[in-house]
Formats: structure tokens, sequence, C-alpha cells
């Protein structure tokens, strides 16, 4: 009894030491303390890298006042554009545009429109809200159709059609540079709206068919497609809305009260798009900011809760994300509770190069067509190439430009040699030009050694300039050598195709040596196998005969015991 | 020094024992039924000694499999931050709190084993997945992600392999029907959360005693300084 009692406890504390050795506490992520400059390693951690842009110049009223004769002392940049050399910068509480050439030197604005214009067709909400709105644009009442109230969006077309979201005053004004306008969309009927739905556009692009797709405020069915007459088209590319099953379960058990106060289940708003050469229509949404939330879409790499999408004419999201992390923008909420909150997004040229803004932290994050994140720049400040509040992006080939409505500037970047050894290499690996992208991707690694983008590069070069080679001893060095870069990146898909050229090689060129040791193998097998057999015979007649012997031997003892 | 030598010479002949016994682990393998009801039933086959090596063996190939597995089928990072003890625990924590909440419920449940039948009969299960484990390991440096279901597929034939063996062994260790061992496995389950959630209440409760305890003396020693 006492025994069993000490094995119990012997067996108790082993439990208690095995628990206890795991509640040591592990120790937490080292947060980095990096520099502005920063890039991710494989474990999510930044890690600094090379300055990525330059602060070319910061444009704030008083630049634009130099050369103008108005007399306004209010500029809050909503939105800025770029189109066939000039700049277009909307200011919000001006109500004005703004339109620059590349030397910064204004070349002309907008004020007052001019042309037929019909009158303003608003519609007043019931809440208190349209009138506070209206208060801080001036007075409600003293809206003029020749002016916009408060814009949020503006597109320029090839044809240097400006197109603007004039959104306090509900309508969409399409009009030159010199103010005249030629097409005023408002009061678009959508039947599924209701009659008293208030229109007000914030965001607007026009695609290649010459079909608007406009996002507005409090919609939250997706883009508004209207096309160039007027008409509603259809809603585009609708958020869907995912229920996780608990979700479901709870509801189901939920009472009537509790569900009303349970959140209401709606697809969350667009809040800006974009438009690439090919008609692709990248959208944003900024509506994210829960931890579970962000993990999800970070692990997930799918369309469900994506900040960015890029939606085909039929709404399906074609953005690929195969990159390390989803393109989301900052990554660093996990060790500071900061969401990127993105708010706008620029595709630059045919490279399928993208580049988000995150107005939480300031930042703008330039991504690869794969998905991979290559560069950031920008900052959260009010210093020159630091952001308080951005919310507009446009992209000009190395030149980048960013409005911020609170630190009240449109502040212009350039990229470094950095950020063009870095495009450079990704398009040469784009097009396949496999033997240019090795010494551009060098070039990288010389750079910033921590790019592991550049071993990818590097390896998926090597796999396939070694799959054109005939001569086999050649081709293995590179699979070797891809192999070898494939391992650093942390990437497994291209690793494993290089990988089974690799091995086919190997195998190949071992074929004789690999094929007499597994005969040899095998007729040892049998040789071992037989030889046992023998064995087991010898023994079992042995112990047959052993068998044979002992009834004999009993009988005789039996005898002699029975004798006596 | 006569006696170390004599203790050596007795661990010695001990351990030889326990090897040649640890044979009888193979032949269960192929004959499980046979082979559980002997480990229990006849002297010879007995080896609490044996059954715990195999468990550490598990454990082993385990931390090696962790440490060691090809490029393609494990997050390279993952091996980097390897915890030793944590990976022991989860590889031999579960067998011995199967053991033990067992134990509790077929004594309740008029089984016939006793603490160290079930046990041993756990330990002896464990031998596929260790089995699984090597063969893995080489497998995985020499394969590509288009035969990863090879992989895989090995895996899961150890796990089902050994599950199934760990049943098998409580049934014939109890002498249960498959109905009672049914049942008796969801029991079990069901104390190994249980035991769980005791010991780490406990552990809890003394972290909060230790860590006043200590805060009393830090306080005492500030004062006394004053």
């Amino acid at each position: 009894m006492k025994r069993k009692l000490i094995k119990i406890a012997l067996t108790f504390s082993l439990l208690v030491c095995l628990v206890l050795s795991l509640m040591v506490p592990s120790s937490a992520l080292p947060i980095n303390n990096v520099t502005d400059n920063y890039f991710y390693n494989l474990e999510y951690q930044a890690v600094d890298a090379p300055l990525a842009f330059t602060t070319e110049k910061v444009i704030s009223l008083s630049n634009l006042l130099g050369s103008s004769t108005s007399t306004t002392n209010t500029f809050r940049p909503s939105d800025v554009f770029f189109r066939n050399g000039l700049l277009y910068i909307l200011d919000q509480n001006g109500n004005r545009i703004y339109i620059l050439d590349e030397q910064y030197q204004v070349v002309s604005v907008v004020e007052r429109l001019s042309g037929d214009i019909p009158p303003l067709a608003i519609v007043q909400t019931s809440s208190g809200e349209e009138g506070e709105e209206g208060g801080s644009s001036g007075s409600s009442g003293g809206r003029s159709n020749t002016s916009f109230a408060s814009p949020e969006g503006i597109y320029v077309t090839e044809d240097e059609r400006i197109f603007v979201a004039d959104t306090e005053n509900q309508r969409i004004v399409v009009c030159d540079r010199n103010g005249l306008v030629s097409k005023v969309y408002q009061s678009i009927r959508v039947s599924v709206l209701g009659e008293n739905y208030v229109f007000k556009p914030t965001k607007i692009v026009v695609d290649n068919t010459g079909d608007l797709q406009i996002i507005a405020s409090g919609i939250n069915r997706g883009i508004m497609q209207v096309d160039s007459d007027g008409n509603f088209r259809a809603f585009f590319g609708t958020p869907s809305v995912i229920v996780s099953l608990w979700e479901r379960i709870w509801r189901a058990i939920a009472t009537e009260q509790q569900q009303a106060s349970l959140n209401k289940f709606v697809p969350t708003e667009y809040s800006n798009l974009t438009v690439d050469s090919r008609g692709f229509i990248y959208p944003t949404t900024s509506a994210l900011g829960e931890t579970a939330v962000m993990q999800l879409s970070l692990w997930s790499k799918t369309s469900n809760y994506a900040p960015v999408k890029k939606l085909t004419a039929d709404g399906t999201d074609v953005l690929r994300r195969k990159g390390l992390a989803a393109p989301m923008g900052d990554l660093l909420w996990a060790d500071y509770d900061v969401y990127p909150l993105i708010v706008d997004v620029a595709v630059d040229s045919d490279s399928g190069r993208y580049t988000l803004l995150d107005q939480r932290t300031g930042r703008f994050f330039t991504y690869d067509n794969d998905g991979n994140l290559l560069y950031m720049g920008g900052g959260s400040g009010t210093q020159a190439g630091k952001f308080s509040n951005a919310c507009g992006l446009a992209i000009n080939g190395d030149y980048y430009y960013v409005a911020d409505s609170n630190n009240k500037t449109v502040t212009v970047f350039k990229a470094t040699d950095y950020v063009h050894a870095i495009n450079q290499a990704t398009e040469a690996t784009a097009n396949g030009l496999w033997e240019e992208s090795i010494p551009l991707w060098n070039e990288v690694l010389n750079y910033n050694s921590n790019m592991f983008i550049a071993y990818i590069g590097l390896g998926k070069a090597e796999m396939r300039i070694g799959m054109t080679i005939l001569d086999d001893d050649l081709a293995l060095e590179h699979y070797a050598r891809a192999v070898d870069y494939l391992s650093h990146a942390g990437e497994k898909e291209n690793y494993s195709m290089a990988y089974a050229a690799l091995r086919t090689d190997q195998l190949e060129e071992n074929f004789t040596l690999i094929v007499v040791t597994a005969i040899v193998l095998i007729v040892g097998i049998m040789a071992l196998v037989t030889w046992r057999k023998i064995v087991n015979q010898k023994k079992k007649k042995a112990a047959e005969l052993a068998a044979a012997a002992i009834p004999k031997i009993t009988k005789s003892f039996n005898k002699k015991r029975g004798d006596e | 020094m006569a006696s170390v030598g004599n203790v050596l010479k007795r661990f010695g002949s001990g351990a030889l024992e326990t090897l040649k016994r640890l044979r009888y682990a193979f032949y269960i393998l192929i004959h499980p039924f046979d082979g559980f009801f002997d480990l229990k039933n006849d002297p010879k086959r007995r080896t609490l000694p044996g059954a715990i090596v195999l468990l550490i063996f598990y454990a082993l190939t385990h931390i090696i499999r962790r440490q060691t597995l090809g490029y393609l089928f494990t997050d390279p990072y993952e091996q980097l931050h390897l915890n030793l003890m944590y990976e022991l625990m989860v590889a031999i924590l579960p067998f011995i709190l199967w053991s033990v909440a067992n134990w509790c419920f077929s004594s309740l449940m008029d089984g016939d084993g006793k603490l160290s039948d079930i046990f041993m009969g756990t330990c002896f299960a464990t031998l596929p997945m260790s089995i699984c484990n090597l063969i893995q390991i080489p497998l995985s440096h020499f394969l590509t992600t288009a035969e990863q279901g090879v992989f895989t597929a090995i895996g899961s034939l150890g796990m089902v392999l050994a599950y199934a063996y760990v049943f098998l062994s409580m049934m014939i260790v109890h002498q249960y029907s498959v109905k009672k061992g049914v049942g008796t496995t969801i029991l079990t389950i069901l104390g190994m959360a249980v035991i769980a959630f005791i010991v780490v209440l406990i552990f809890f409760l003394l972290q909060q005693m230790m860590s006043f305890v200590l805060s009393l003396g830090t306080e005492i020693i500030f004062r006394l300084n004053e």
C-alpha cells in the first residue's frame, strides 16, 4: 500500500515537473529598434534597410500662391493625381484644383466653373449631420453650381478631361483645366437604394470603356458603375460578408433582444480605388483593425478582409498574394497595436507594381506583381517627408506624390538607386530575362543583404538557366545553386521545383551505382532469408528428434517406476 | 570497489535482459492481440524499464524529427526556436496522462489492469509512431512537395496505428469488450483534461503563493533597512 502511494506521488510530481517546464516564461519576441527605413525578415521582424526615397520637395500653400494672384488662405489637399506631366492637387477647403507642371510651377487653378452647368440637386438628409457638414464648408445655403463643395476625389483621363467627385454638392463634374464644364453627373437613379438616398461621391475613376467607377460614402454595396450618359449600371466588386460558424451558432441561440445588441454583419465600405492601364480596378478597404482580422488576412492570403484587391471586369479578385504576407501595409501592428489603415493605392506603369498608402503610420508600401513587398517610404510626424494624415497618393515613375490633409502639404518623394536596382531586377525576372537578372539581383543584395526576395530571384534564375542547359554537369551546378539560394528565402514552391530537377539529374548520374546497390541489397536480403530458413529447419529437425526421443525416455522411465 | 563493480554488473545484466525483452515489441507490432495479452500476463515478457525505454525512444524520435526534417516539410524558422522541454512534454505527457486517467477510471469500471500494466501497454503502442518518425526523417530530405502525399501517409499511418494499439492494449489489459473500451476511452480523455486542468491550477496557485512570499520578504528587507 505504502509503495503504491509512493509510486502515485512520484508520477504526480513528474507530471508537475513537466507542466512546470512548459510554464518557463518564453522570451517575448524582441521589438527591434529600427530606423525609419526598414524591411521585414522572414520572421516578420523589422530590420534596417537602405533609404528608398528622398524627400524632393514639400508643396504647401505658399508655393501654390507664389505665381497665382488668388487670395485664399485655406488649403487642405484631399487627393492628388498625375497625368501627362501634370500634377493635379484637389483642395478640399479652398474648393479648387491646382495644376502643377514637373517643376512644381502652377500652370492653372480651377476655381470658378463655367459653361452649361445644371442647377444643384441636393438631397437633404433627415439627420442633422448634413447641416453640420455643410457648415464646415461654408454656409449650406450659399452653395453655387459654379464652384466645388468639399471635393474629395479627382481623376484625369488621357485626353485631360478632369473628373471631380464634388462630394458635398452631390455630383460629379467633368471639366477641363480652364474650368469649362463639359458634363455633370447628378441625381443618378439607383433603384435598390430608394428615392431619397444621398449620393455623396468620394472617389472616382474612369475605366477603359468610359464607364465611371464611383465610391460614394455610406454605400457598402461596392463600387457604383455609371455609364458615360449617367445611367446607373450595377454595383461592382461587392465585398463579401464572412460569418464564422461560432457566430452563426451564437445567433441561433441568442434571444431577439440579444440579437439586436449584436453587431450587424454589413460589408465593409471601400475607401479608395484606382485603375491600371489594363483596366484592372484596385479598390482599398480601411475598415480593418482587429488583431483577429489582421491575422486572418495575414495568414490566409485570400480575398476575404483584404485591404486591397485587384478586380477584373466581372468583379473577381485576381490579386496575387504570393509574398511573405498578404499586401496589407505595415506588419508592425503585432508589436505596437497600430493597425494599418489603407487609404489609397497607386499603380506604377505596366510592371504591375502597386503602392499602398497607410494613413496610420504615414507610410507607403510598394508591392510587385506577385505581392512581394519591395520597399517603403514616408513615416509618421510633421517634418518634411512625414505625415500626420496622409490621404492621397500618385506616382509618376521615380516620383511619388503624397497629400496630407493635416499637414496641409503635398510631398514629393524621389526614388533612390536602391529602388531602381529592385525595380530593374523584378522587371527582369517578370519578363523571364534570367541571365540578365542575376547581376541585377546581386546589385540589390549589395544594397541590402536582408532582401530575401533577391534570393528568390536568384534561385529562380539559376533554376531556369539550368533547365535550358543540355550538359548535365553544368545544369547540376545551376540547380545546386538554385536550391541553396531558395533555401535562404524561406520559399518552397520554386525550391521544390529546383530540387526535383537536381534530384533527377543526380539520379541519372549515379544510376549504375544505385542499381548495383539495390541488386546487392536484394540478393543479400534473399540470402539472409534462405540462410535463416535453413537454420530454422535444422533446429526444427533437432527439436523433432528430441520430441521423438522424449516418449521413449518417458516410457522407459514409466516402465522403471512401474517396475518398482 | 568490489561493490561498485557488482552494481555495474547487475545493471549490465539488467540492461541486457531489458534489451532482450524489448525485441518483443516487434512481435506486438505484428501480433497485437496475443502480444498485449502476453505482455501483461507472461512474467517472462513483462518489462517496465523496457516500456520507459520505448517511451523515451519515441520522445527522442519526435525531437529529432522536429529538428532535422527536410527544408520542404518544415518551417526552418520554427526549427531555430525549438524549445526542447516543450517538445519533450508534448511527446511524453499525453501517454503518461492517458495511463493515469485510464487507471483512475478502469478501477471504477472493474478493469483488470494495474497502473503498470496500462503504462506498459501504452508505451509499447508508441513503437509504430517512432518507426514512422524515423522513416519520415530521411524521406523528407528526398521528396518534393509533389510527393508530399507519401510523407503525410507514412506519418498518419504511424499515428493511426499507435492510437489503435493504445486502445487495443487498454481493452486487452482490462479485458473489456469493444463497447466498454470505447466508453472508457471517452471517459479517459475527459479525465485527462480534468487532470491537466488541476495541475495547471495548482501550478498557478503555487506561483501566486511564491510571489506573495517573495514580495513579503522584499518588503520586510526594505523596512529593516530604513
